[in-house]
């Protein structure tokens, strides 16, 4: 269980991280795009005293503290989840990846994080 | 030769539906009531283990029984493995293969609406997929399947490895 401004820094090391993945591989793509959005959940957590142990308290964490970005999260959670076993022809393609996980999903929890009025 | 078995030999719990009832076919309705224990985790304690059951059947999975049939385009099958070690886990089948972005949205939708209900359930869509990447995440056989025909679940194969 770390501080809000450990799971801040970790969020920050996979947004440098996911900066410099290729478009060759969209899964990979995908999930550091998803662990960008737990810590900082786990950083809004951390600031409200709250901690989840796992993948599904973070998941139900979020539906009752953070409802504005449930569909977002819920995104990028369920398809991490499908990208780390689906065979690499059937992976959502990078393009997709960057505009719905990337840009808009993983973009909202970024604002909804940084938004002082949250 | 392998003497493992393929996990397919063994079908879903199979369901009926009818006149806003659930009901457990016969020859399943031991099945049900053994295997169906794990949802009592999911439910208050003080509530007999008989009425949990009735009650999991009668509003869970029949809510999510009517959900299915109401986004019949977008789904093919609905299961509800027996065991879970985080309480209700749901798997929606989709139609295609790719992920459904707004199939995701109604999910969620449909997770805040058994939320407001008491039901805490994971709910995650999987694509049309190969037999190696549902059982990644469940073994068809140890679930119920509360919509479709098995079409989004692979009919043969071989033994399969099971991916923790």
């Amino acid at each position: 269980m770390g501080t809000e401004a450990e799971h801040r820094a970790k969020a920050d090391h996979n947004r440098e991280f996911l900066k410099g993945i290729s478009d060759q591989f969209p899964d990979w793509l995908t999930t550091a795009a998803f662990y960008v959005a737990v810590q900082l959940v786990e950083m809004l957590l951390a600031k409200r005293a709250k901690h989840s142990a796992d993948h599904h308290q973070r998941k139900e964490a979020v539906r009752r503290n953070f409802p504005r970005i449930t569909i977002a999260y819920n995104k990028l959670y369920n398809a991490s989840l499908v990208a780390k076993y689906d065979s690499p022809s059937k992976v959502l393609p990078a393009d997709r990846v960057r505009l719905e996980l990337i840009d808009k999903a993983l973009g909202d929890i970024i604002k909804f994080a940084e938004s002082p009025l949250r | 030769m392998s003497n493992l078995q393929s996990p397919f030999e063994a079908k879903p719990i199979q369901l009926q539906w009818g006149d806003g009832q659930v009901v457990v076919t016969p020859e399943d309705q031991d099945r049900f009531v053994k295997e169906a224990k794990w949802a009592v985790a999911a439910c208050q304690g003080f509530i007999q283990i008989e009425k949990i059951f009735a009650k999991f059947k009668d509003e869970f999975l029949a809510k999510l029984r009517g959900w299915c049939e109401r986004n019949a385009d977008r789904i093919t099958d609905c299961y509800v493995p027996f065991a879970s070690p985080h309480g209700v886990q749901v798997y929606v089948i989709g139609a295609s293969e790719g992920f459904d972005f707004q199939l995701s949205e109604l999910l969620s939708e449909l997770e805040q609406s058994l939320d407001n209900d008491g039901w805490v359930a994971d709910i995650l869509q999987l694509p049309q997929s190969s037999p190696e990447m549902l059982l990644s995440f469940f073994d068809p056989s140890r679930s119920i399947q509360v919509y479709g025909n098995g079409s989004g679940t692979p009919s043969e194969g071989g033994p399969q490895p099971r991916i923790p």
